[in-house]
């Protein structure tokens, strides 16, 4: 945490090294984070080079985070994409942010069989059953493992209200699972 | 957080989803890097000479950051910022610059300044004659006598102009007002201030019915007119 501090504030000084770290600590993950968001890779791509960007500009004018980077860099890639899925209406298959699922690199077992059709129907219902605000409370609470504190921050919402739709997205996803799965058996 | 045990396996199974997820591809990552890496040359070399200009404008209070090498980079810059648009500007505003300066050194000149010519208008000089009215004037001659005689005359005509006397001729005599000018009737009218002509002063000139008779070159008692005269001399010749 003290470094993560120390970095933050060598960056607001524009430290060259700094402002490197950073990129190399949170670039992947935020690809990682948006790529499930917006399903596309070269759009991800595009929108971790403009949440950068967007960050230089602030540290450039004297603003941008004071103590939570993390959060701040999801915070600005979560509005990116949601301003993208407004003017663009493309929404590929969640299997596609998950391609290197693997898939059948080796002869699978009987679990991992059993494991892998558990996961296309989380997938299929994540993609299905979910609303907008449900799927990204459920990525960033579970996928990226932030806070209910933190996850409000991004979205912009109370922590109670992030908890209800929490609630409410776990019990769409199982009743989808039990659904999906009674029908595959 | 404890959540429902009811959901502990769609938890598991999203925790799982998280380990698999796809990682930045490393040739995408490596170009986004570099771009990255220009923009924040960019932003420092910008920021560097920002903060400079900031120390120095603070009095070198925070002069740790920026280096005297920098300082006197700003400095130049400044200075010459300044001698090029005071010569933009000087450029710009030459022709009042050098009016200023044309201001300053010309000497007082003294003018004279001389009255306007006063040109009289013809209109003012010109006397207006009024109209020709005929005046119909009887001339009653007659002796007196014991029974009363009606008038007997002949009437006569005349023009009575503005200020020309008759000059003793009666019956019809049309006269041109002594006073009167008319432009371009007289020979030295140029076009100027217009001068009346002098009082004839019983001399009207040569005028239609008044041209003097010739004097008579003949014998008295030939009663033949000189042209008469020199008819029969030509015919007498041959």
């Amino acid at each position: 945490m003290t470094d993560g501090i120390a970095l933050l504030k060598a960056a607001q000084k524009l430290d060259e090294e700094a402002l490197t770290a950073i990129f190399d600590q949170y670039a992947p993950a935020i690809y990682k984070y948006t790529l499930r968001l917006c399903h596309d890779p070269i759009v991800a791509d595009n929108i971790v080079g403009d949440v950068f960007a967007q960050l230089l500009e602030q540290f450039a004018g004297g603003k941008g985070p004071r103590t939570n980077l993390r959060s701040y860099l999801y915070q600005t890639a979560y509005h990116l994409v949601v301003d993208r899925s407004r003017d663009n209406q493309h929404n590929a298959p969640l299997e596609v942010a998950v391609g290197t699922y693997e898939k059948g690199r080796f002869t699978p077992t009987q679990t991992q069989i059993e494991e892998r059709v558990m996961m296309e129907a989380l997938i299929t219902a994540m993609n299905t059953e979910l609303t907008d605000d449900q799927r990204h409370v459920i990525i960033l609470r579970f996928l990226e493992d932030f806070s209910l504190k933190e996850t409000a921050e991004i979205i912009g919402k109370e922590v109670n209200n992030i908890k209800v739709i929490q609630n409410r997205g776990i019990a769409k996803l199982r009743k989808a699972l039990g659904l999906q799965l009674e029908e595959s058996w | 957080m404890e959540y429902d045990p009811k959901d502990t396996e769609v938890i598991h199974l999203l925790r799982k989803l998280k380990d698999s997820n796809g990682a930045y591809p490393p040739e995408m990552l490596a170009l986004r890097r570099q771009g990255y890496l220009k923009q924040v040359a960019e932003v420092s070399a910008g920021a560097g000479l920002a903060v400079a200009v900031r120390n120095i404008a603070k009095g070198g209070k925070g002069a740790a950051g920026a280096s005297s090498i920098a300082g006197t980079v700003v400095e130049a810059l400044l200075v010459v910022a300044i001698i090029a648009e005071a010569g933009a500007v000087t450029y710009i505003y030459r022709d009042k610059v050098t009016e200023y300066f044309r201001s300053i050194t010309r000497s007082p000149e003294v003018e004279e300044v001389a009255s306007s010519p006063v040109i009289s208008s013809p209109l003012a000089e010109m006397q207006i004659t009024p109209t020709p009215v005929f005046t119909f004037t009887a001339t009653v001659t007659g002796t007196e006598t014991l029974t009363p005689a009606t008038p007997s005359g002949t009437p006569s005509m005349a023009l009575v102009t503005g200020t020309a006397p008759p000059d003793g001729d009666t019956g019809v005599d049309v006269q041109s007002s002594a006073s009167t000018s008319i432009p371009g009737s007289t020979g030295s009218n140029t076009g100027g201030s217009s001068v009346s002509t002098s009082d004839p002063k019983g001399n009207n000139g040569n005028h239609y019915g008044q041209t003097p008779k010739p004097e008579r070159t003949k014998n008295p008692g030939n009663n033949s007119s000189s042209t008469q005269v020199s008819s029969t001399k030509n015919k007498k010749k041959p």
